[in-house]
């Protein structure tokens, strides 16, 4: 291979480390530890801390207007600017040169779009930055503490619910469907960044960083998501909308929770309609008014399926109840016809729909797209896991543990390094240093091939990370020793480094193939913990070979081509 | 400047005798200790690290904020998250020395109150458990300190002798006053039951809320089981790969005796680790593959010389050539197995737990694998050529007739 592509490929991978690397280095290096805590919270939580500051931010604003007027914007409101500028011109207004208050709610259509401007500006700000985490290498959970659990779906009961024997796809087709609700359910539960994963075909790993806090997580694995059927007031819907509508600084409280407003008479709850927002969770749609009475429990559902409405083509949701259930339904159903039914889901308003006659056991409700369908379905079967699930493992490890190894483990990597680094110098001289570049070229590309892929960093994988260190010294060695012996026979300096690249290429080649064969075998076949051991000396056994053979190489070819008539220093000694 | 070779194959009967005693010991250990440590992933119970620390400060909030409470070092944090963002204060134990001071210090906070038990324990002490960073609420989290008293691995035992099959470790110094207790499952234990067993057992024995939970880890039946049988299962696909591509890349004698070589790297480390009564956990696991890997790698190019010696030079015996081999490999091999040492051995002496394991084992592996690579593999690819050689010369004769 010429030296050019050579050279171009070298630069192409550090460009694209540097791609890589970039979200790691701004999370760990350029975000205030109090932001990053925000931006690690739930969905939820920053979804009610960006309500939370919005109200906070409007009711302050409403102050100074109230106040004054004319008083000059505070420049913590100036992030307004913007949306009210461009607010303006789309109104065909001149835009003010001063910024007084006034002139700032002139630039909004009304105090719900200035709230929503509010919102969206804090939103924005921590959803990129959770984005932001996502991409940053994370240390794992030994190395920061936490909680895995790995639970197993109970076959057996599955069995025995069904009438039959289950096949491994049915049992895995069901606990996908148990990931699908844990997901939605975990998030309700504030747990950071919580990873659940199928493992196998029947069992379910999930991963919470942080707070090991076992109760909390428990009451989330045995939580039941509450649903309810209730009847909908539609008179106090119309009103609490128009209030509603006049005050959206009197929504929510400062937890970001609904506000009751007073006008509603005892046994009714203004609760809201929600569907999946810009969060990714359930975003406030509309207002409604319902009864505090519940009609039907949620636990008197069996399944809920969605399907095609064979006459007019449309989605329609389908729910089957016991028989319990459906005399209780088919009760409240009759006595309500032509009234609207809420499905309501941990108090949030999922669906609604009018009743149309009595209805028993079978249920099928109309009236949305394909997506909220489906939608629906999920959170109808939402209610019970689909398969039980038993605890199989549980490990939590304390945060102030992880962070002692974390200490010990990086100053003796930081020390094996360094030793290394000497030891290099000191046999091979000049060279040494070459391939002490190489080894920190390795790191580099180990580091960020490994955010790239989001793997994150465990105990194990430094493991690896440090054999494979070990392995890139190796790698030059061999080539290095091959240089020299060429140069015993006589050789000149440019001749022998090529022999000795080129002799030492297919022992290099045999030597990490066969262990990348074993790092591969575990890779698939490994516990989770090896796995990262294996992932990790996978990539650095590839980024080694490279790093010998290019950028090694190129080193070599300059310094022997371009320092002609100079020695080649591959030894202290002369020879 | 010409040296002499190394007379490996003069010496092979020597090489081979010395692993065979090796490997011996190694067996009689096991059977002596009656089997391997085997770690908590692999025996199916519960596993706990547990610290005697008598409980120094409980506090409760009353607020409807998240606050938590966590400990880093030796100061203490608390975090409160609510709308307004999230606020941490950090008490230093610099600036608070007792538990008395710091007590004061987080009653002044709005709707914390904080009661100390013990006010002249030391904040500089304090011990950050299982639960911690912990959430408060209007239950009492309580605040435990690390002990100077010297409680005996046998109370331990005392404490918890009515659960059965029990078994205490001491970890670290004796002053840490650390231990690992471990507890088999019986029939209808979940880990709850278990935990709350231990807890009631312990609180009873020592005084309520003065022994603190680091670690809690709970393996089921069939995941331990699960394990062994993937861990074994993934061994042994790897060598048959691996058996394959040096058959392809080399000969059949070549692979054959680059495996037993490994063989012998396994059943070594696996004698080490009966004889030094190391825990035997998925680590282990991962630094025997780590060395299959490592001494092939180390054999490989030993029998990369062999081969391109004996192209080079038709007429000269294999012992002449593998000993030149091996000699010419040297330089490498030694260099090879000091950079790596090197860059393993501060883990060794200065990580902990299951990391300093990995580096133990390691640096075991490493030099039997170099003595294997340079002493056995080339030995057995000698014999195995020298029979095949012998079969083949029948077989002609055979034909012949």
């Amino acid at each position: 291979m010429k030296k050019r592509s050579r050279l171009v490929i070298v630069l192409l991978v550090i460009l694209m480390c540097g791609f890589f690397l970039y979200p790691t280095l701004k999370w760990y290096g350029g975000v205030p530890q109090s932001t990053k805590e925000l931006a690690t919270g739930s969905n939820v939580q920053i979804k009610e801390y960006s309500r939370g500051q919005a109200s906070r931010d409007l009711r302050a604003l409403k102050e100074l207007v109230a106040k004054d007027s004319l008083t000059i914007l505070p420049d913590e409101y100036g992030y307004l600017k913007e949306q009210a500028k461009a607010n303006y011109k789309a109104m065909k207004k001149p835009v003010p040169k001063t910024w007084t208050v006034a002139a700032l709610f002139g630039g909004f259509y009304n105090e719900q779009d200035l709230f929503d401007s509010c919102e969206q500006y804090y939103r924005t700000e921590l959803l990129g930055l959770k984005a932001l985490s996502a991409k940053a290498l994370q240390l794992g959970l030994d190395l920061r503490g936490g909680m895995s659990i790995l639970l197993e779906a109970d076959v057996k009961a599955f069995e025995a619910k069904k009438g039959s024997s289950a096949t491994a796809a049915q049992v895995t087709a069901a606990v996908k469907q148990d990931i699908e609700i844990l997901e939605k359910r975990i998030d309700q539960f504030g747990v950071s960044e919580p990873v659940i994963r199928l493992q196998g075909t029947d069992q379910i790993l999930i991963e919470v960083p942080g707070a090991a806090d076992p109760e909390r997580v428990n009451s989330f694995l045995r939580g039941k998501g509450s649903l309810e059927f209730k009847m909908v007031d539609t008179a106090l819907t119309t009103q609490l909308d128009a209030y509603y509508k006049a005050n959206p600084s009197e929504v929510y409280t400062d937890s970001g929770a609904l506000k009751q407003p007073d006008f509603l008479p005892a046994g009714k709850l203004a609760a809201g309609y929600y569907v999946s927002d810009s969060y990714g969770i359930d975003e406030l749609d509309r207002f409604v008014v319902i009864e505090e009475e519940v009609g039907l429990d949620g636990s008197h559902l069996e399944s809920a399926t969605t399907s095609t409405d064979g006459i007019t083509g449309r989605p329609v949701v389908n729910f089957q109840l016991d028989s319990v259930g459906g005399d209780v339904f088919y009760k409240l159903t009759s006595t309500h016809v032509n009234e609207t039914l809420a499905v309501v889901m941990d108090g949030k308003v999922k669906a609604m729909a009018t009743i149309t006659q009595g209805i028993r056991n079978s249920v099928q409700i109309s009236g949305f797209n394909a997506a909220e369908a489906n939608d629906l379905a999920i959170v109808l079967r939402t209610a019970a896991l689909p398969i039980e699930l038993t605890v199989s493992s549980q490990q939590a490890v304390g945060a102030t543990l992880g962070e002692d190894a974390v200490a010990a483990g990086l100053k003796a990597i930081a020390l094996g390094l360094l030793l290394v680094v000497l030891l290099m110098f000191g046999y091979y001289h000049v060279s040494g240093l070459v391939a002490n570049l190489a080894l920190l070229f390795n790191v580099v590309i180990m580091l960020s091939v490994l955010s790239a892929f989001n793997f994150t960093l465990t105990l194990t994988s430094v493991a690896g990370l440090i054999l494979t260190l070990g392995m890139a010294v190796d790698t030059n060695v061999i080539i290095f020793e091959r240089i020299k012996e060429e140069r015993r026979l006589g050789k000149s300096d440019i001749a022998s480094v090529r022999a000795g690249f080129d002799k030492a290429f297919w022992t290099v080649m045999d030597a990490n193939i066969t262990t990348i064969i074993a790092a591969l075998v575990l890779s698939q076949l490994g516990s989770s913990s090896v796995k990262g051991f294996a992932n990790t000396l996978a990539i650095g056994i590839v980024s080694s070979v490279f790093t010998a053979l290019f950028v090694s190489h190129l080193i070599f070819d300059a310094a022997v081509t371009d320092r002609e008539g100079k020695k080649l220093h591959i030894s202290w000694r002369k020879n | 400047m010409v040296k002499k070779d190394i007379p490996v194959t003069k010496f092979r009967w020597y090489s081979w005798i010395l692993a065979i005693v090796l490997l011996l010991v190694g067996g009689i250990s096991l059977v002596v200790n009656g089997g391997f440590n085997l770690g908590v992933d692999f025996e199916s119970g519960l596993s706990q690290r547990i610290q005697v620390a008598p409980a120094g400060l409980s506090v409760s909030y009353s607020g409807s904020e998240d606050a938590t409470l966590s400990i880093t070092g030796s100061s203490l944090s608390l975090e409160m998250r609510g709308s307004e963002g999230v606020a941490v204060t950090l008490f230093k134990s610099a600036s608070y020395p007792t538990a008395s001071d710091l007590a004061a210090a987080l009653n002044a906070v709005d709707k914390i109150t904080a009661t100390a038990i013990d006010g002249s324990l030391l904040t500089a002490n304090l011990l950050s458990g299982y639960g911690f960073p912990a959430t408060l609420s209007q239950e009492p989290t309580k605040l435990n300190f690390k002990a100077t008293g010297a409680v005996s691995i046998e109370e331990i035992r005392s404490a918890l002798n009515d659960l059965g099959n029990v078994k205490v470790q001491t970890i670290g110094a004796s002053d840490s006053q650390t231990f690992q207790v471990r507890l088999g499952i019986k029939d209808n234990d979940t880990q709850s039951s278990m935990e709350e067993a231990v807890r009631g057992a312990l609180d009873s024995y020592f005084g309520k809320g003065s022994v603190v939970v680091l670690s809690s880890d709970y393996i089921g039946a069939k995941f331990s089981a699960n394990l062994l049988s993937s861990s074994i299962l993934a061994i042994i696909v790897a060598m048959a790969l691996i058996l394959v591509y040096v058959w392809f890349r080399f000969k059949f004698a070549y692979a054959v005796s680059s495996l037993i070589a490994l063989l012998h790297d396994v059943l070594m480390l696996l004698g080490v680790i009966a004889l030094f009564r190391f825990e035997f956990s998925s680590t282990t696991i991962a630094a025997l593959l780590t060395i299959i890997g490592y001494s092939l790698n180390n054999t490989i190019v030993i029998f990369d010389r062999v081969r391109e010696n004996v192209s080079l030079n038709k007429s000269a015996s294999l012992a002449a050539q593998i000993d030149k081999s091996v000699t010419q490999s040297m330089s490498r091999t030694i260099m090879s197995a000091v950079t790596t040492l090197v860059a393993i051995l501060p883990l060794a002496i200065f990580a902990s737990g299951d990391i300093r394991m990995f580096a133990i084992n390691m640096g075991f592996g490493i030099l039997f694998g170099t003595y294997s690579s340079n002493l056995l593999a080339p030995t057995m690819l000698y014999w195995i050529s020298k029979a095949q050689k012998k079969a083949n010369v029948v077989q002609k004769v055979v034909t012949a007739e």
